[in-house]
């Protein structure tokens, strides 16, 4: 006899977060009723849990005393199951697992981060998983034994599935942090003998420390490269059928500074969750809602995260032609500009504000810019018209600056921040405008501005020192002249506070030839208020219809589109744009 | 923001070197926050502008605890909050160690951390008490 009505479940534990599927979470006997019930997006990824498969040390068990350890029965469950997925081993520690992942008989050191506090994660159930150093180098002992073992059990076995290593991090001012940073004990121990062989083979070069105080920073970051490649390699040699890359994930609520939101129920707010979750997905990375409570899940932070969390963009990134088929024709984050900024560098955000870059993205342009750490390569496949390139003078190499030149040659519109750019490349720069006939234009608006033009393409440089010692009003005033300059193609959109939206877009299909391409936009009121959305009516752009309306009203009028979202609303809109 | 919570107040002793090379040191603030979130920018700037400091420090930075101190309680005082608890990094880490939940987290704090009352919250107190009882 039941005396209450029934619960409806809507949270499931084994798939704490989009299409991760945690196996160890419920029994083996459930894994095939869970995936056959799955109907998210897939590839369904699921991780390997270091920790459940090595108990103890050099023992390793994948089925043989525990059937939640049973990797074959689970890869044959999944096949059975019709869906798609893939298996994933963290290279890092894992947020979501308690010691991150990492046996308990070796986990030794927590991570400290920069602030010289320890590393632990709040996980979708309210629990505290400290994270441990991957600088021990018992670490990295027993996890090339595990890795080699989960190779030699997945070729026994006979697993096909694909096996991708996973970096997993979060955002911090639009830059993805790896949780494998640290400057705990092991960390400090293992740079010493770094430095002391760095002294040995290179003493000239370790005088730098004396006179540059940036320089041990630089050296720390090569150290910390050099142990993640090893761990990076280990795992590829390990696995070598199976391999099939590298991905990067970024966990909501996962920067170590959510700790003091989210053990309060009185500060965590699902609204706070939507900022990074766009700038997660427009920076090219996987997001992922594991650490969510079920409290924060609210319909409209659901409904976000199904709306770019999607197949497509998954399958995306995972780099690998057999997914490829049909992913001209879906909506992906739409970008205008792409920032290029050095992995190591310590003052890329110093780069990215001093100038009020940042603000007048997140101002005019918010979740429409994309920062890249990799190094630049000019892919003449991958450049679109639209989008506006923005280089660093202090960080330009001489590979950079001519993929950075063959980009302006077809057609790219580009920012080069002149600052402490080197003598032989500002040289260089001069002698290519010169030799090449290129039409130069120099002009001083709050900084030195030399344009040059050549076809479609347009290179402009600036001083951002210069511009730093504005104000923030005139950086922004800058910035807007100079972009509209550039004749960039976009609605302009005036929201009431708490709103977010996000821009995709695909190409058009065969019925939608009048147009160059779709553009969506789906806003999102986490709200308790009823808020509203203006969209100006623009001449290269065609409203064609609302998508999933959901509490709002949408009215299309000669001077734009209305919107009225009622509390937790959400719609998306499409628009065809049109070259005029 | 202005409340009956407690304020929390998180802090590390920071060594490095300065633009010169030159070796500098100073306790710096990394967390001022209360149940309800962060202490706002603006509240905190206002209160560090009347202490003194020096070019190449970072932040809210100190040159001794005695001045960390005066300011906590300067923005107690203007949030009208009953006490500030601080705590050092290396005391955070140690109840970090021993916590395993969100609940036990919560405690760091009041546990570990100095508890400095408002002198002004307790005045307040002592008035009204005079107001009945005298």
């Amino acid at each position: 006899m039941q005396l209450t009505t029934p619960e409806l479940k809507t949270y499931d534990t084994v798939f704490p977060g989009e299409n991760w599927f945690l196996y160890w979470r419920t029994s083996p006997s459930l894994w095939e009723t869970k995936l056959r019930e799955y109907q998210g997006a897939t590839p369904i990824f699921v991780p390997i849990y270091w920790g459940l498969h090595s108990e103890h040390p050099d023992q390793y068990d994948f089925g043989s005393y525990r059937p939640e350890t049973d990797l074959k029965r689970l890869s044959e469950v999944i096949a059975r199951s019709g869906k798609d997925a893939v298996f994933i081993l963290p290279l890092v520690p894992a947020p979501f697992l308690p010691n991150g992942g990492v046996p308990s008989y070796i986990a030794r050191n927590i991570i400290i981060s920069d602030e010289g506090l320890g590393s632990a994660i709040v996980d979708n159930e309210g629990r505290l998983n400290k994270l441990f150093s991957y600088y021990d180098p018992r670490v990295f002992q027993s996890f090339r034994k595990f890795a080699w073992q989960v190779g030699q059990f997945f070729s026994q076995s006979g697993i096909n599935f694909e096996v991708y290593g996973a970096d997993f991090g979060h955002l911090d001012n639009g830059l993805f942090v790896s949780y494998f940073n640290d400057r705990s004990v092991a960390f400090d121990q293992g740079f010493h003998r770094y430095l002391k062989q760095f002294e040995e083979n290179e003493p000239e070069k370790y005088q730098n420390i004396k006179y540059d105080h940036t320089y041990e920073e630089r050296l720390k970051q090569d150290y910390a490269d050099m142990i993640k490649g090893l761990y990076l390699q280990s795992a590829k040699e390990s696995i070598p059928a199976n391999w099939s890359g590298n991905l990067k994930f970024a966990f909501l609520g996962g920067s170590p500074s959510d700790i003091f939101a989210r053990s309060s129920d009185m500060w965590e707010y699902h609204g706070d969750f939507f900022e990074p979750l766009f700038s997660i997905v427009v920076n090219g990375i996987i997001p992922t809602s594991c650490l969510l409570s079920p409290n924060m899940r609210k319909p409209i932070l659901t409904r976000a995260l199904n709306d770019v969390v999607s197949h497509s963009y998954l399958v995306s990134k995972l780099d690998n032609s057999m997914y490829d088929e049909d992913l001209h024709i879906s909506f992906r984050p739409m970008t205008y500009f792409e920032v290029y900024l050095e992995e190591k560098d310590p003052q890329n955000a110093l780069h990215l504000n001093k100038g009020g870059l940042k603000y007048f993205f997140d101002r005019d342009y918010h979740w429409m810019y994309r920062i890249h750490q990799d190094p630049f390569k000019f892919n003449v496949d991958e450049e679109e018209s639209h989008k506006v390139h923005f280089f660093f003078g202090s960080q330009m190499t001489k590979e950079k600056f001519n993929e950075m030149l063959k980009l302006f040659l077809n057609g790219g519109k580009i920012f080069l921040d002149s600052y402490e750019l080197s003598v032989d490349l500002d040289n260089k720069l001069n002698v290519f405008l010169t030799e090449n006939n290129i039409e130069v234009e120099k002009i001083n608006y709050l900084t030195p501005i030399l344009k040059a033009q050549i076809g479609e393409g347009t290179l402009i440089t600036y001083d951002n020192q210069k511009l730093s010692e504005t104000s923030i009003i005139k950086k922004v005033g800058f910035w807007q002249t100079m972009i509209k300059y550039l004749q960039l193609k976009h609605l302009d959109i005036q929201v009431d506070e708490g709103i977010y939206y996000f821009w995709k877009n695909r190409v058009s299909n065969t019925y939608e030839l009048d147009y160059e391409e779709i553009r969506r936009v789906s806003f999102y009121n986490p709200t308790s208020y009823k808020k509203k959305v203006h969209i100006v009516s623009s001449k290269n752009f065609a409203f064609l219809k609302s998508v999933d309306e959901q509490n709002v009203n949408v009215k299309s009028t000669p001077i734009g589109i209305d919107v009225d979202l009622l509390p937790g609303g959400a719609v998306s809109l499409d628009f065809g744009y049109y070259e005029s | 923001m202005r409340n009956n919570l407690h304020l929390n107040l998180l802090y590390n002793f920071v060594e490095r070197k300065d633009v010169n090379n030159n070796p500098v040191s100073f306790y710096k603030v990394l967390h001022l926050f209360s149940d309800i979130g962060p202490v706002a920018d603006n509240t905190l700037r206002t209160i560090y502008h009347n202490f003194e400091t020096r070019d190449y420090f970072e932040g809210l930075s100190f040159h001794n605890l005695d001045d960390l101190g005066a300011f906590a309680v300067e923005v107690c005082k203007d949030l009208s909050a009953p006490e500030i608890f601080i705590l050092s990094a290396q005391d955070y880490n140690i109840g970090l160690d021993s916590s395993s939940d969100v609940r036990s987290f919560r405690e760091i704090f009041r546990r570990y951390g100095t508890a400095i009352e408002n002198p002004e919250s307790g005045q307040k107190k002592r008035n009204i008490f005079g107001k009945i009882f005298d």
